[in-house]
């Protein structure tokens, strides 16, 4: 969800924004602490980079730090959404699954 | 640099609320506006010598001047005679219940920053602290534009909580693991010695 949350946010991605994007798109609280670690773990997998931009008196005078999803990121995000895909194939309806 | 004659700052208040917000804008970069609340912050940083030290209104008024002065910013005399005026037909004991309102406040601030420094110590790299306390910050910035109070204060600890609760978990988690194992390290001991 963070790398669909980076691509749709693309290139102005960063805590504040992403952390809307989830809670607006998903209707979860989800806690910053949480979305830093994350991309924590994407950036040491490979499947984000990451730039420092621009400070502000809104911030505290502390700058931003943009993330962009990268092509392996892309890859793994395919890779994902085919498994889905393929769970969910032949599937028409929740209640069939249970029947 | 003159700033603006505004007749709206002639509440404790109020002038309180505009320092407040300046206290989190920051110094750099300042607009005009921005400015005229750094003016206001000078004025209640400055009210509680004119507490400790009290005069005519006149006196509060060179007082008050002398603060901004110190700033570096030149005040037109009307609107903070006027502040200084219902400074002065007001009852002290409101000024200092606004007091001790505003200091809680700044400890409830002080207590906040302290979680969120301990949620990104414990729970983020030090690649990723100083981005996510601006974060929080921006965050914080605004919440205060939709809400104030003790709404705000609700909102900014849920935030507070929910950041810091995974950390709170995974260390006590920890803890525990570490001390299950020293116990068994002991009962081994034990049953060691017991053999020989």
């Amino acid at each position: 969800m963070v790398l669909l949350a980076l691509i749709r946010l693309s290139p102005n991605a960063y805590g504040v924004p992403i952390h809307k994007e989830l809670v607006e798109k998903t209707g979860r609280e989800v806690a910053l602490t949480q979305i830093y670690a994350t991309l924590d773990r994407l950036a040491a997998n490979g499947f984000v980079k990451s730039r420092v931009g621009e400070s502000s008196p809104e911030r505290g005078g502390r700058a931003k730090k943009y993330f962009e999803i990268n092509a392996s990121g892309v890859e793994a995000l395919n890779e994902a959404r085919n498994a889905m895909n393929n769970m969910w194939e032949g599937i028409q309806s929740l209640e069939e699954g249970i029947a | 640099m003159t700033l603006p004659e505004s007749p709206n700052i002639i509440s404790f208040r109020e002038a309180a609320k505009l320092a407040d917000r300046f206290f989190h804008l920051g110094k750099q970069s300042l607009s005009e506006n921005e400015k005229y609340l750094l003016a206001c912050a000078a004025l209640v940083t400055k009210t509680e010598d004119l507490l400790r030290f009290p005069g005519n209104s006149r006196d509060r008024v060179e007082r008050i001047q002398a603060a901004a002065e110190d700033m570096d910013i030149k005040i037109s005399d009307a609107p903070f005679k006027d502040f200084a005026m219902s400074f002065e037909a007001d009852d002290v004991q409101p000024t200092l219940k606004f007091w001790g309102y505003f200091k809680l406040r700044k400890s409830i601030e002080n207590g906040e920053r302290w979680i969120f420094r301990t949620a990104a110590h414990l729970l983020l790299s030090p690649e990723y602290r100083e981005h996510f306390l601006g974060d929080m910050h921006e965050l914080k910035n605004e919440l205060r534009d939709e809400y104030s109070g003790w709404s705000l204060r609700r909102r900014v600890w849920h935030q507070a909580v929910i950041c810091l609760w995974p950390a709170v978990k995974w260390r006590t988690r920890q803890l525990t693991e570490r001390f299950l194992r020293l116990i068994g390290v002991m009962k081994a001991f034990e049953w060691i010695a017991g053999k020989l």
